[in-house]
């Protein structure tokens, strides 16, 4: 009897696994409880981005407070990950000249808890759930945030900006002394607020993330994902169209023995837009692609590898 | 790795731009002009109605023109009109280009008031002067904020300390005007033709935004130029013009639409100006010509040689006297925006294109706009107000195209500028050469 495809899939993927973690140094796969791994770290950070946006490129710089870690708990039953950014941002905005001048603040976290259905064995599945937001505020001195309107869009980047997104992953975990490693794929629903000449987005997400960590401080992540909206109508013009993004992020983070940590993140997305008219043709068009790039240094004011 | 692969990833690596947006406007490439209709002629009387409604913004976005403009859609469709050409030129006021336009051929043209002067740094009254040169070397900063410094409330007292304030200069030459002396064949235009003397830029801005008006009906974002461009997934004028079968080209020998898209030579659509004289001369234009200057050149935005830009635009007129399509055309000669250039007549409010979306009612200062067709009213002085995005319902009148915003859709389309009667000498006189030596001359 041929072997079905998803077994077939299940099979190599179980190989992709123990093959990364031989190439890791793992010890052979053992029926023992799985050990405790825990990372976590927390200080004051200072950091700087730059990127493009469909409203311009743009220069930021962050200083503030970061708390982020892994850590299993009940003898390797749950998986809890998590990262809390609290940042006053500021810099250039390049959609108009001079540029425009931001200043405010950003609160970026995650929290993300996984079960791990063989707590005892290093490797098992995995299923986690993971919430997001991420809320930046940066206004310009002397203009209010209705004065936006009055100048070239800065939609993604400057005045209230809300994203949130509510994520469910399932796959594989393996835990060992030394090391983690995560690889999941995972349903997500995005959100994003209205803004000045942009409506509010709602993205279904389908996407594969890997995470690997470390004991000795390194963290390193990848994911890509598709996403689309949903058909939004316009009544009014006969049309309706439909919002697709991919996107592809990844970070790497390494946390010093002594003062602190660094780490370098960076992403890159491109929409593309579905519009048909009624009685009329389609239309597939693609914005550019953005991306974005940011390095944080980080004075660890507690620092624990376990 | 194999060769073939290897071939590929370089021919992509030089080949694939991932800064590029696709506009998704590929199908133009094939889509073939419709024959006109040998049945189209004289003899279409259009009433003015609605005018109440529309100045009240009281139609949204889709509404169709026969609805805004009270004339059944079966009289729209028989305007003698397949073939529309924008010339639009770039930064120039009415009054700098047309100051003696009333005293020079056409009197029904409002008249610079004797009055009008703008205040200079020293607290001194400057009042309109004749130009000494068709090359002024100064470009007086135009954006929104200059430009609300401009119209100062509507006071249009601003345009020299602007100047004074953005240039190298005493700001002095933003109050120059030219005559026929300077310009012979614009003001053989103006005066043969219909213009509109309260033809104002949707948007008290530059570039980008005022051009954005007209292919979207609506500023998509865009308030100042140079960096941000409309999304490509606006919904434009181009969109309605395929969806209805028709065609459109936009032609230039620089940036089509002077930049104001990020589009090139290699985007759907984008021709030189050669295949625009070429379609002329074969009777193949496209339903919808854009046509644009090269920037600085022959475009007529400072610091070009105003001269060079009216050699080009009578290339373009002789090519379309000739062309086999003269009888279906309508050409719009127009300035995108006044460039920051004086102006006496306070811009009134326009509609707000779309509710929750820009706040651009602020109209910026008058532009000159001329209707040039065998069907257009000759030696008339329009009074009717309207911004580039009366040229957008035009095209849409004469197509049965639904508006893109309720900008357009509360637009006049300016239709008072054409006599469709029979009866009419449709015939045009030869037009003078274009002035000469003007840039010497300082």
């Amino acid at each position: 009897m041929p072997e079905s495809g998803a077994r077939r899939w299940a099979r190599r993927g179980a190989a992709l696994l123990v093959l990364l973690s031989r190439g890791a140094g793992a010890q052979p796969l053992e029926s023992a409880a799985a050990p405790r791994f825990d990372s976590r770290v927390r200080g004051v950070i200072g950091g700087v981005g730059i990127g493009t946006s469909s409203v311009g490129d743009y220069l930021l710089v962050a200083l503030g407070g970061q708390w982020q870690g892994i850590q299993s708990l009940r003898a390797g039953r749950w998986l809890l990950q998590w990262d809390v950014l609290l940042a006053a941002r500021g810099g250039y905005l390049a959609n108009q000249e001079p540029y425009l001048f931001l200043l405010g603040a950003r609160l970026a976290s995650f929290l993300e808890l996984g079960y791990r259905w063989q707590a005892e064995q290093p490797l098992s599945p995995y299923l986690g759930l993971r919430a997001a937001a991420d809320q930046q505020v940066l206004g310009h001195f002397g203009r209010s945030f209705s004065d936006f309107d009055q100048f070239n869009s800065v939609d993604g980047v400057g005045g209230l900006v809300a994203r949130g997104a509510l994520r469910l992953a399932l796959g594989a975990s393996l835990l060992e002394q030394e090391r983690s490693l995560l690889l999941v794929g995972f349903l997500e629903e995005a959100f994003q607020d209205l803004q000045v000449n942009t409506e509010a987005l709602a993205l279904t997400q389908l996407g594969l993330a890997a995470r690997f960590d470390l004991r000795s401080g390194l963290s390193a992540g990848l994911e890509g994902a598709w996403g689309f909206a949903r058909e939004r109508q316009d009544s009014q013009r006969a049309l309706r169209d439909q919002r697709q993004r991919v996107s592809l992020r990844g970070g790497l983070r390494w946390v010093f023995e002594h003062t602190g940590w660094i780490e370098a993140r960076a992403s890159l997305a491109r929409d593309s837009n579905q519009l048909e008219y009624s009685g009329g043709r389609s239309y597939a068009t693609r914005d550019a692609p953005v991306f974005d790039v940011e390095v944080v240094y980080g004075f660890a004011l507690e620092r624990f590898l376990q | 790795m194999r060769p073939a692969r290897l071939v590929w990833l370089l021919a992509c690596a030089a080949s694939c731009d991932p800064q590029e947006s696709d506009w998704g406007l590929g199908a133009i490439r094939s889509l073939q002009t419709p024959p006109d209709d040998p049945t189209l002629g004289c003899g279409v009387e259009l009433v003015v109605a609605n005018t109440r409604e529309r100045a009240q913004c009281a139609y949204p976005a889709g509404t169709l023109a026969a609805d805004a403009l009270g004339n059944p859609a079966a009289l729209l469709a028989a305007i003698p009109i397949r073939h529309v050409i924008i010339l639009m030129r770039e930064n120039r006021s009415f009054d700098h280009l047309f100051g003696k336009l009333h005293e020079r051929g056409q009197p029904g043209v409002e008249a610079v008031p004797a009055s009008f002067s703008n205040p200079d740094e020293t607290g001194s009254d400057v009042f309109p002067t004749h130009a000494t040169t068709t090359c002024i070397d100064s470009d007086p900063g135009h954006q929104s904020a200059s430009m609300q410094r401009c119209v100062n409330g509507g006071k249009m007292d601003g345009f020299v300390l602007n100047a004074a304030a953005t240039t190298r200069t005493n700001g002095h030459f933003v109050m120059d005007y030219y005559d026929e002396i300077d310009l012979p064949f614009y003001y053989w235009l103006a005066r043969s033709f219909a213009i509109s003397d309260r033809h104002f830029a949707p948007n008290a801005s530059g570039t980008f935004a005022n051009r954005a008006f007209l292919e979207f009906a609506t500023n998509a974002g865009v308030v100042d130029t140079g960096i941000v461009f409309p999304p490509p997934s606006t919904p434009s004028l181009f969109h309605l013009l395929m969806n209805a079968g028709l065609t459109w080209g936009a032609y230039s020998d620089g940036l089509p639409f002077s930049g104001s898209l990020d589009w090139d030579h290699a985007d759907p659509g984008v021709h030189r100006l050669q295949e625009l004289y070429d379609a002329l001369d074969r009777g193949t234009l496209p339903n919808v010509a854009f046509v644009d200057g090269i920037e600085d050149v022959d475009d007529d935005h400072p610091t070009a040689d105003l001269q060079l830009g009216e050699a080009r635009v009578r290339t373009v007129l002789e090519h379309a006297l000739a062309s086999p399509q003269w009888q279906r055309l309508a050409m719009f000669w127009t300035y995108d925006e006044a460039g920051a250039f004086a102006d006496h007549v306070p811009p009134p409010r326009g509609c707000l294109p779309l509710p929750a979306r820009s706040p651009f009612t602020d109209l910026g200062p008058r532009v000159p706009l001329v209707a040039i067709s065998p069907w257009a009213r000759r030696g008339y002085a329009s009074h009717v107000v309207h911004d580039h995005t009366a040229i957008t319902r035009f095209i849409e009148a004469v197509f049965g195209l639904p508006a893109l915003t309720a900008r357009d859709a509360n637009s006049d389309a300016l239709l008072d500028l054409f006599d469709f009667s029979c009866g009419r000498d449709l015939g045009v006189e030869a037009p003078p050469e274009v002035g000469s030596g003007g840039c010497a001359r300082r």
